[in-house]
């Protein structure tokens, strides 16, 4: 059942230690890169923390020292996304898109209402792609499946593509490919016409919950361990490493 | 989910009602207690340790090269994944509460549940706690155990000593037995 733990390939986490130095900051510019569910994201110089009532932001003018900037009270939200001059919220009624012009104060401009489900988001281009779960206590009476939104008008998500999944989390796109944690598999979607999302094929990953896709690699998070894969021009995952658990 | 002390009529026909439940009442019981401390409290919390095994795996990050992975409410797991095949484990950065992380230029900022922490990590063997802020937590939020605390807590209703603002910053909580404390929260 679980055939990502026999991956010969696998490296469990050896015990060798690199000097920490120089590993990671010899270039420290620019910001990280989150899973969907993060609470935490950074955008514009400016640090947004989404907290189940609330959104906070901070200026990051100072690094050393983030400034309080503003609050705006809302209800059970869950995941930050941030692209370029938006922010979107998954929250347990909906998605949220707010506007950050001006940072210290994000403009709410409008809400793609579903009904309660947990629900990470994430963008790309005029679609947003976001989870509906049930299987948490919040959302037991949710759905699960991924809807499709048309986000090119920002106040008026539509939309544009609905397809049910067994227990959706976690997600992540690369160029026409979409990935989602799904119970205990990767599933894999043809995006290319985000209306229509054609299911390609599935990688087993048992307890999978989140994904960061990086360049060509994908790196997602289960609660067996961390697995990395190369994307291959099809789309199709490679398993390059995986970290497992005691 | 409401804060409420118990009204001081129960608690006098608590005690005016027989030894027995007068004894029930010097119980102790299971509660969280805030611990209250300093910046370098925190500071002192905040530290490097040599990499160890994952556990109760949260969320992921990358910076750069750098992989990074939650270990639920303990720290981050630091790997140097310069070669996605073969992941280095770097060092472990004990941030007590972590859930969240987010990194930009060398500063992470953290979540602690009882606030955030922004740690300059030009130095990963040496993490520096820069700033700590609560304001994130709402008022209410910074008077009460972080909600995983609250969650993980077997009974539906959750005594925790009511935190007394002259003792200073609330750093951590702590699950103790002691006599029944006023403030509760109903999960």
């Amino acid at each position: 059942m679980y055939s990502c733990d026999q991956d010969p390939t696998s490296p469990r986490s050896s015990t060798s230690q690199s000097n920490g130095n120089d590993v990671s900051f010899n270039n420290p510019n620019g910001t990280g890169t989150s899973g969907s569910t993060a609470r935490f994201t950074i955008a514009k110089n400016h640090l947004f923390i989404a907290m189940e009532d609330a959104l906070y932001v901070y200026s990051l003018e100072k690094p050393d020292q983030p400034i309080f900037q503003s609050q705006q009270e809302l209800f059970g939200v869950e995941t930050i996304f941030s692209l370029e001059n938006h922010l979107y919220l998954g929250t347990q009624t909906g998605v949220l898109i707010f506007d950050i012009t001006n940072p210290n104060n994000p403009n709410r401009i409008s809400t793609y209402r579903h009904i309660t489900s947990c629900d990470p988001v994430i963008v790309q281009g005029n679609f947003a792609y976001s989870t509906l779960r049930n299987s948490s206590d919040q959302c037991r009476r949710g759905i699960n499946c991924l809807d499709v939104i048309n986000i090119a008008n920002k106040s008026n998500p539509t939309q544009v593509a609905r397809v049910n999944l067994e227990g959706p989390i976690g997600l992540g796109i690369h160029n026409n490919n979409l990935y989602v944690c799904d119970n205990d598999y990767i599933r894999q979607f043809d995006v290319s016409n985000p209306a229509k999302p054609t299911s390609i094929r599935s990688t087993g990953l048992p307890g999978c919950f989140d994904i960061i896709v990086n360049d060509d690699i994908l790196i997602a998070v289960s609660n067996q361990g961390i697995h990395q894969y190369s994307i291959a021009q099809n789309g199709q995952l490679s398993s390059l490493s995986t970290i497992l658990k005691d | 989910m409401k804060i409420k002390h118990i009204p001081i009529l129960l608690l006098s026909i608590f005690i005016l009602n027989s030894c027995d439940d007068r004894k029930n009442e010097l119980q102790k019981i299971s509660a969280f207690t805030p611990v209250y401390g300093s910046l370098d409290d925190i500071k002192a919390m905040i530290t490097s340790q040599p990499p160890r095994s994952l556990n109760s795996i949260g969320k992921i990050y990358t910076y750069n090269q750098l992989l990074l992975v939650n270990e639920q409410y303990e720290g981050v797991h630091v790997f140097d994944n310069s070669d996605p095949t073969n992941p280095v484990p770097v060092q472990f950065i004990q941030i007590p509460g972590n859930v969240d992380i987010a990194i930009k230029d060398q500063f992470a900022y953290a979540d602690m549940g009882v606030g955030m922490a922004t740690i300059n990590l030009q130095d990963l063997s040496n993490p520096v706690l820069t700033h700590f802020d609560q304001t994130y937590l709402g008022e209410k939020h910074q008077q009460r155990p972080p909600q995983n605390m609250i969650s993980a807590f077997s009974d539906e209703k959750v005594y925790f000593e009511c935190p007394d603002p002259s003792k200073g910053m609330i750093i951590s909580w702590e699950n103790k037995e002691i006599l029944k404390p006023d403030c509760y929260i109903i999960k």
